[in-house]
C-alpha cells in the first residue's frame, strides 16, 4: 500500500503543455463489495474519489482517473481522514442540558426544546435575537436551505459561515476587482503556466494534490518559475526559485512595491488596461509611494530581491497566482488580495490558458457557503444593497422582499459573536464548526459561549469543545453518509453520493434543518410550508433556479450529468449545457450597477460606497483596480513582548481535528502542537529543539515544545489545530474592515524556556 | 484680516475635537474592534489635517472661532454604553464630522476666490478624507442601528461586555496619552468630550 502519510506529493510525473498525467491513489483496508461516487471534504481542491463499501462499511477510497480535478491522485487526508467516520465516539443520539449535564434524548424531546425556544425568544425579542453560525464544510444543499430558513423563514441577519476566518477575503477581493464571487481560471492554467507566483499559500501543505501538479511541471520540460511570499520557509518555499520573507503585516507594502516596480518598468498591456478596466491612475498614485527602498524598510525583504520577483512577474509570457491565509488572515487583506489581482489586470493576465489568479479557498465547501448565501451575501452573489436583487430572490421563494433581510449588510461572524457577548442575541445556533477551538481569543470566546441567558444548539458528529458547552446538542451525518454537491475553489462541482448509513439517530444537516423548517411551520406567501423542498435534490433543484443568469449559473449542472463522470465547472447554463473552464475571457466583467454583488467598499476605511455613487461612476463591465496605502499592524512586537506570532496548518490536519485527531495515521504523524522558531531567538532564549516553551501574549499563554528553524528570525509559529493547547489562546481579537476576516497571522508574543 | 482666517481657526479647531473625540469614543467602545481600530486611525488623520490647516491659518493673520469647541462640548452627553450607546457616538461623530465638512466647503470658496492654489489642493486632499471619515460613520451606522434599536437589550450582559475596561487585544502603549498628543500635536486647549 501506498504510503502517503509520509511520502506526501508522492511519485513525479514530469509534464507540460499537455493533460496532466493520471495516478491512481487508493487506501483500501478490505476489499469493497462496491464502490460508491464522492470526493474529498479535506481541502478546497475537492479531489474527486470513490468510496469502498462493504457490508454497510466504508472499507476503501480510491482516486477518481477520470476527473479533471485530481485525476486520480488523492493526498494524505483524503486517503485516511474517512477513517474517522468509524470513531467510535460519534454522536449517536441527541442530547440536551438537564442540571448541567448532558443527557440522551430522543429527536422529538430535541428539537421541541429547540423549536420552543425558537418561538419563545422571537416573539420576546424579534427575529434579530436569533443568530446562526455554520461552515465551510456542509454541502450545497444544506447551506441553501439554511439561507432559506434563517433569511426567509426566521428572518435574521444574523447567518454566516466559519468561511468568515477561511475565504471571506477571497470573496471580498473578487467582488471588489471583478464585481462577483469565483475564482477566474481553472487549474489547468499550471499547466502550461510559465511563472507562478504564491503569497501568503503553502500549498505544499494545505492543497497536496494541487502542489504534485506544480512539481511536475517543474520536473518536467520547461518549468515555470516559482516565486513564494512567507515568512516562514515551507516545504512551498524550500521549492521556490526566490523566496520572499516579509514581516508579518506588511503585505501590502511589499506587493505595492512591486506593482511600483512593473509600472516603472513598463511591463503593462496598455491595450488591456484603457479598453477592460478602471482605476488605474489611482494604482500608480498609491503604489508611486513604495520605492524598493522604503519597502525594505517596512517589510525587510531586500530590494534585490523584490527587484527579480518584479522582474520574473513583469516579463513572464503567462503567470498564475494565488493567496491563501497568509494575506487573508494577516492585516489589510483585502487590499493586499486585490493588488495581486491587480498585477493581472495591468498586464491583462486573465481569462487566457496559463494566466490567472486564484483567490483560493481554504475549506473544501467554502465556495457554497458564499454561493448560497449562508454568509455576507445573498443567494448566487446577489446584492442585498440592490433592491431588484432582492425582490427577484423574494420571487423565486414565493415570500415577501420585507421578509429578507436587507436593511444594512448580513451580519459578519465576528459581530455575531459580540452581539452574543452583549446579550442581545438569545439562541445561537451551530452548525459543523468548533468555535471554542477556531475562534480568536478564546477566553473571551468560552466565556460568551457559556453566558447564562444564551441557548446554544450544536450540530455536530462529535462532542466538540463547542458542542459540549450547547444546551441542545444534534447529532449529525458525515460525509459519505448523505448525498449532496459542493464546489473546489477552480469552480467545479462535484457529487457525493451516500455511501453508508450515520451511526445510531444521526441525521444529515438536511433533514434536521427541514425537520425544524416544518415543526416551526414557516410558509411562504401563500401558505404553502417553506423550504418547499424535502430531500436534497429538491433543494439543488430550487438552488439552480436561482443561479438562473448569475454568474454562478448551475442550470446546466444536474445529479444525472454529477454523476459517473468528471466534475463540472460553473457556470454552465442550460441552453448551452456545456460549463466555461475560464471567466472574462473576453475581459468582460460583472461590475455592471445591476450586476456586480455588491457596490464594494473603501479599502483602507471599510465604507461602504453607495448605490448613487457606483452608479455616477458605473464601470459597466469593466475591472475596477483599487488600491491602498499600507497601515503598521494594531499590535507589534515591543520590549514585553518582543516576538512576532504566526499561526497555521500542518500538512496532516484538518481544522480543529475534530475528523483528522481520530484518524490514528494521521494523528501519530503530527501528535501535538509546538512552536517554532529561529536558531537566533532560539539561541538567545537558550532553547533547545524539543524544549518545553511557555509563549505569552496579552490574552493568555500556553506550553508547547520547541521546534528550531525554517523560519524568519523574530517570528514565532503555534498550528492552530490542537484543542488542548490552541494557538488561538494568544491570538488578537480584530478584523480586515472590508472583508472582516480575523487577523490571526500577527500578534506579539514573548516566550521562555520552563521546565517539564 | 480676513474671514477666511476665522473659519481656518474654525476648522483647526473643529478637528481637533473631532480628533479628541473619535479617541474617545474609540477608547470607550474598545471591545468593538473595528469601532477601536478604524476610529483610532481617523483620530490620526484630523489630527494631521489640524496641524496642516494650521499653517495655513497663520499666513491670514489671527482668527479665533469658539464654535466647534461649544459643538463639541453640546454632543456625548448621557450613557453610552454598549449598543445604542454606540449608534449615539457614531451619530455625534458624524455631526461633528458634517461640521467640519462644511467647513472645507465655504473655506474652498474663498481659497479659489483668493486664487490660492496651494489652499485649494490642501482643501481638496482633506475634504476628501473627512469625506471618507462620514462615508465609515454612516456605514457603520448602518451596520449596527438595527440590532441596537429594534431588539430589546439584555441589560445585565451589556453592561458586562461594555465595560470601559480596553480589550486585552489592545496594547495599552497604542492608546497612551504621549501617543494621543503626539498625533494631536499637541491641542492645549481640548481636552476632549
Amino acid at each position: 500500500m501506498l504510503d502517503r502519510i509520509h511520502d506526501i506529493w508522492g511519485q513525479r510525473a514530469p509534464y507540460a503543455d499537455s493533460e496532466w498525467p493520471s495516478r491512481l491513489d487508493e487506501h483500501v483496508v478490505e476489499e469493497p463489495e462496491r464502490w460508491v461516487q464522492s470526493a474529498c471534504v479535506l481541502c478546497s481542491h475537492g479531489c474527486s474519489l470513490d468510496i469502498g463499501v462493504k457490508s454497510g462499511r466504508m472499507v476503501a477510497v480510491r482516486g477518481r482517473v477520470i476527473d479533471r480535478v485530481n485525476r486520480g491522485r488523492l493526498g494524505p487526508k483524503g486517503l485516511h481522514g474517512w477513517v474517522a467516520n468509524h470513531s467510535s465516539d460519534r454522536l449517536t443520539r441527541p442530547l440536551v442540558r438537564r442540571d448541567a449535564r448532558l443527557i440522551e434524548t430522543t429527536w422529538d424531546e430535541a428539537l421541541a426544546e429547540v423549536v420552543a425556544r425558537s418561538k419563545e425568544v422571537g416573539a420576546k425579542y424579534g427575529s434579530g435575537a436569533i443568530g446562526f453560525y455554520c461552515s465551510g464544510q456542509m454541502m450545497l444543499e444544506e447551506y441553501y436551505a439554511l439561507a432559506q430558513i434563517a433569511r426567509a423563514g426566521i428572518g435574521t441577519p444574523h447567518l454566516d459561515g466559519n468561511t468568515r476566518l477561511c475565504t471571506a477575503t477571497a470573496s471580498a477581493a473578487l467582488i471588489e476587482s471583478f464585481g462577483s464571487d469565483g475564482s477566474p481560471g481553472s487549474y489547468s492554467d499550471y499547466d502550461s503556466t510559465d511563472a507562478i507566483f504564491m503569497v501568503g499559500h503553502n500549498m505544499a501543505e494545505t492543497q497536496t494534490v494541487l502542489w504534485s501538479r506544480i512539481l511536475d511541471r517543474r520536473r518536467g520540460p520547461r518549468p515555470p518559475r516559482l516565486i513564494v511570499v512567507d515568512p516562514r520557509t515551507t516545504p512551498t518555499a524550500k521549492e521556490a526559485d526566490l523566496h520572499l520573507r516579509p514581516r508579518p503585516g506588511t503585505n501590502l507594502a511589499l506587493l505595492n512595491g512591486l506593482i511600483r516596480l512593473l509600472i516603472e518598468n513598463g511591463n503593462l498591456e496598455r491595450a488591456f488596461i484603457d479598453q477592460h478596466t478602471v482605476g488605474f491612475d489611482e494604482l500608480c498614485d498609491v503604489v508611486g509611494s513604495y520605492p524598493p527602498e522604503r519597502v525594505e524598510e517596512i517589510t525587510n525583504v531586500p530590494q534585490a530581491l523584490l527587484r527579480e520577483a518584479a522582474s520574473i512577474l513583469g516579463n513572464a509570457p503567462r503567470v498564475v497566482s494565488s493567496c491563501l491565509q497568509g494575506i487573508y488572515q494577516s492585516m489589510q487583506a483585502t487590499a493586499a488580495a486585490v493588488q495581486i489581482n491587480n498585477l493581472h489586470l495591468i498586464r491583462g493576465l486573465i481569462g487566457k490558458p496559463g494566466s490567472t489568479v486564484f483567490q483560493m479557498n481554504g475549506q473544501p465547501t467554502a465556495q457554497n457557503t458564499r454561493e448560497c448565501g449562508a454568509d455576507g451575501e445573498l443567494v448566487a452573489f446577489r446584492n442585498w444593497n440592490n433592491e431588484r436583487h432582492v425582490e427577484e430572490l423574494a420571487r423565486l421563494w414565493n415570500v415577501e422582499p420585507a421578509k429578507i433581510p436587507h436593511w444594512g449588510p448580513p451580519t459578519h461572524a465576528m459581530q455575531i459573536f459580540r452581539y452574543v457577548e452583549t446579550g442581545s442575541i438569545r439562541l445561537l445556533w451551530i452548525l459543523a464548526t468548533n468555535p471554542a477551538v477556531s475562534l480568536p481569543e478564546l477566553a473571551r470566546v468560552r466565556s460568551l459561549l457559556r453566558k447564562k441567558g444564551l441557548f446554544l444548539v450544536a450540530q455536530d458528529a462529535f462532542l466538540s469543545e463547542t458542542a459540549a458547552l450547547a444546551d441542545v446538542v444534534l447529532p449529525a451525518a458525515l460525509w459519505g453518509e448523505k448525498t449532496g454537491t459542493f464546489t473546489n475553489a477552480d469552480r467545479t462541482v462535484h457529487i457525493s453520493l451516500k455511501a453508508v448509513d450515520p451511526p445510531g439517530d444521526a441525521r444529515s444537516d438536511l433533514d434536521i434543518l427541514l425537520d425544524y423548517a416544518r415543526r416551526m411551520d414557516f410558509r411562504d406567501k401563500d401558505g404553502a410550508p417553506f423550504p418547499s423542498f424535502t430531500d436534497a435534490r429538491g433543494a439543488f433543484e430550487s438552488f439552480r433556479a436561482a443561479t438562473r443568469g448569475r454568474p454562478c449559473d448551475y442550470t446546466g449542472i444536474s445529479y444525472e450529468k454529477l454523476t459517473g463522470g468528471s466534475g463540472i465547472q460553473w457556470p454552465c447554463d442550460e441552453r448551452t449545457g456545456t460549463s466555461r473552464e475560464r471567466l472574462y475571457e473576453e475581459g468582460i466583467f460583472p461590475t455592471g450597477a445591476e450586476e456586480c454583488a455588491l457596490y464594494g467598499h473603501d479599502l483602507e476605511t471599510g465604507a461602504t460606497i453607495t448605490e448613487e455613487e457606483y452608479r455616477a461612476r458605473d464601470p459597466g463591465g469593466r475591472a475596477r483596480i483599487k488600491a491602498a496605502h499600507w497601515q503598521p499592524p494594531y499590535e507589534e512586537p515591543d520590549s514585553q513582548f518582543p516576538l512576532w506570532l504566526t499561526t497555521g496548518r500542518v500538512v496532516h490536519h484538518w481544522h480543529t481535528r475534530t475528523k483528522t485527531g481520530r484518524v490514528r495515521a494521521l494523528n501519530d504523524a503530527a501528535p501535538e502542537a509546538f512552536v517554532q522558531f529561529a536558531p537566533e531567538d532560539a539561541s538567545r532564549l537558550g532553547i533547545l529543539d524539543g524544549d518545553l516553551v511557555e509563549v505569552e501574549s496579552r490574552r493568555g499563554k500556553l506550553r508547547l515544545p520547541a521546534c528550531i528553524g525554517d523560519i524568519a528570525p523574530g517570528c514565532a509559529f503555534i498550528p492552530f489545530h490542537y484543542g488542548d493547547r490552541a494557538a488561538n489562546e494568544l491570538t488578537v481579537t480584530g478584523w480586515d474592515p472590508v472583508s472582516k476576516q480575523p487577523y490571526f497571522k500577527y500578534a506579539a508574543v514573548r516566550a521562555r524556556k520552563v521546565k517539564p | 484680516m480676513i474671514g477666511l482666517a476665522r473659519y481656518l481657526a474654525l476648522l483647526e479647531s473643529a478637528e481637533k475635537e473631532l480628533s479628541a473625540a473619535l479617541l474617545a469614543v474609540a477608547e470607550r467602545h474598545a471591545r468593538e474592534p473595528e469601532i477601536w481600530q478604524t476610529a483610532t486611525f481617523f483620530a490620526r488623520w484630523s489630527a494631521r489635517h489640524a496641524t496642516r490647516v494650521k499653517e495655513f491659518r497663520k499666513r491670514f493673520g489671527p482668527g479665533t472661532d469658539k464654535g466647534s469647541r461649544k459643538l463639541g462640548n453640546a454632543l456625548f452627553q448621557g450613557v453610552r454604553r454598549d449598543g445604542i450607546g454606540l449608534v449615539r457616538d457614531l451619530h455625534d461623530l458624524s455631526t461633528l464630522a458634517h461640521f467640519v465638512h462644511l467647513g472645507w466647503d465655504a473655506s474652498l470658496q474663498a481659497a479659489k476666490a483668493l486664487r490660492n492654489r496651494a489652499l485649494v489642493d490642501a482643501i481638496g486632499e482633506m475634504g476628501a478624507e473627512t469625506d471618507r471619515q462620514m462615508a465609515w460613520l454612516r456605514t457603520a451606522i448602518a451596520a449596527m442601528a438595527a440590532q441596537a434599536l429594534a431588539v430589546p437589550p439584555e441589560l445585565f450582559s451589556e453592561l458586562v461586555a461594555s465595560r470601559p475596561k480596553r480589550p486585552s487585544s489592545v496594547p495599552r502603549r497604542m492608546i497612551r496619552e504621549s501617543q494621543l498628543r503626539r498625533w494631536i500635536g499637541l491641542f492645549s486647549s481640548v481636552e476632549g468630550p
